[in-house]
């Protein structure tokens, strides 16, 4: 199969932002806070190295089956991004608050019933079923992850769950990119390959300006150093225990009235 | 035809979606971006001696005769009916805002906000019920029911919000005072 001069660039550009992303969360000392983050990116490095092989030397049923493996690997570990998103943004302390759990489940719930809707209305045109499958697939992540960012930005603001530094960065690059992915499935569903492979290629290539540009954005913000929050001291977090006991108290109390 | 039911099913998602980024990201960059006078500022007036008088009515020492002697009526008049209500639930909102504001500093400071959102959560609901009496025409019956326990609500949150700034040496405190 062949490789123009601008692909190979796009390859080898993407290769190496994900080499220097793994680097900088290395060096900042950001792999212990995103651990599915820092997967997802080791992840996306490896598919990058084996497809471009794949590519190159595979059949192009070889080229199917790795793509969607990978592709279905890379979905997965992005869903575990968003999760680790709704973790640092609602569970700092490490433990979920009842109602924002409640409100996150309630949101992949949702999100995944309308993408089921949508993915069902859409008829790619594509000549053979596996061009089909790969299309809607796409498609699916892509809505599913605009979705899920859109989502926790709203429940965000909604609850007054301020967004940490790093956190935010990390969940607009990858919202950002999900968005420009809906954009480019939705485009192309109405061109078959047959006739129309070049304006396809030339968005695809739009899709993965739109990743490397997203790559860049975190390669920059992530090596900026995040605010420090401060410590309570032992007895400030004490009274805060006991504030917050009771609150729950006379929450308790006001719900038990009898008499009005 | 199928391919253009599908665009517009997307265009429409897509607006929503947008529309929905929109609103809350502006909520959200205000909350983050919103200094101290800012959050103050978004405090409406309310009459504190009212809600107050309200609040201790209903949380005097159990089992005394003193309790709950306020009626429907009297406390509409005292609020400004449910549109004082209304203020209280915005107020809510503002309350929230500053135990975050707190929470940036101190991520420790979570479970109080935490506990403030459930609060806040309560008080709409009782308003929201009050909201849909008033629409069937049985506002002043339900206002006792419901108001006091909103009051209540509102009066503990503003309580704690100003512990929370007391014991984590937040300055500004006395200017809250003034505004809560």
């Amino acid at each position: 199969m062949h490789l123009s001069a601008i692909d190979r660039l796009f390859w080898a550009t993407g290769f190496i932002g994900q080499i220097i992303l793994l680097l900088v969360l290395s060096r900042r000392g950001l792999v212990k806070s995103f651990p599915i983050f820092t997967t997802a990116t080791a992840g996306s490095l490896v598919r990058t190295g084996t497809m471009y092989f794949v590519f190159l030397y595979g059949s192009h049923r070889t080229y199917y089956y790795s793509y969607w493996s990978l592709a279905s690997l890379d979905m997965l570990l992005q869903l575990g991004v968003v999760y680790e998103v709704a973790s640092h943004l609602f569970a700092p302390l490490g433990r979920w608050p009842h109602d924002a759990r409640t409100s996150f489940i309630r949101l992949v719930g949702i999100s995944i019933l309308v993408d089921i809707a949508l993915t069902a209305l859409a008829s790619p045109a594509r000549t053979s079923l596996m061009e089909t499958v790969v299309a809607r697939g796409t498609f699916f992540s892509s809505t599913l992850m605009t979705e899920l960012f859109v989502g926790l930005v709203a429940l965000s603001a909604t609850a007054g769950f301020p967004w940490g530094t790093h956190v935010a960065r990390i969940a607009q690059g990858l919202g950002a990119y999900s968005l420009v992915g809906v954009l480019f499935d939705t485009t192309t569903s109405w061109m078959g390959w047959a006739h129309q492979a070049t304006t396809i290629h030339a968005l695809s290539l739009v899709r993965i300006g739109a990743y490397l540009t997203a790559l860049t954005y975190w390669i920059v913000t992530l090596w900026q150093d995040a605010p420090e929050p401060r410590r309570l001291s032992e007895p400030m977090r004490g009274q805060i225990f006991s504030l917050n006991r009771q609150l729950e108290y006379d929450l308790g109390r006001i719900r038990g009235w009898r008499k009005i | 035809m199928s391919n253009l039911y599908f665009t517009i099913a997307v265009v429409f998602f897509l607006a929503a979606l947008a529309v929905v980024l929109t609103r809350h990201s502006r909520r959200l960059r205000r909350a983050a971006n919103s200094d101290w006078e800012e959050l103050l500022r978004r405090l409406e007036p309310v009459d504190r001696d009212s809600i107050a008088r309200i609040a201790q009515d209903a949380l005097g020492e159990e089992n005394t005769e003193q309790r709950f002697e306020l009626d429907g009526p009297a406390m509409s008049s005292m609020l400004g009916g449910l549109e004082g209500l209304e203020v209280l639930e915005r107020n809510c909102q503002v309350l929230i805002d500053l135990a975050a504001y707190v929470q940036r500093w101190y991520p420790e400071a979570l479970p109080v906000a935490e506990q403030l959102r459930l609060n806040a959560r309560e008080l709409e609901w009782h308003v929201g019920r009050l909201k849909g009496a008033a629409q069937t025409g049985n506002l002043q019956t339900a206002f006792a029911d419901y108001a006091q326990r909103a009051v209540v609500i509102y009066y503990t949150m503003a309580q704690h919000v100003l512990e929370l700034y007391t014991r984590t040496g937040q300055p500004g405190l006395a200017q809250l005072q003034v505004a809560l």
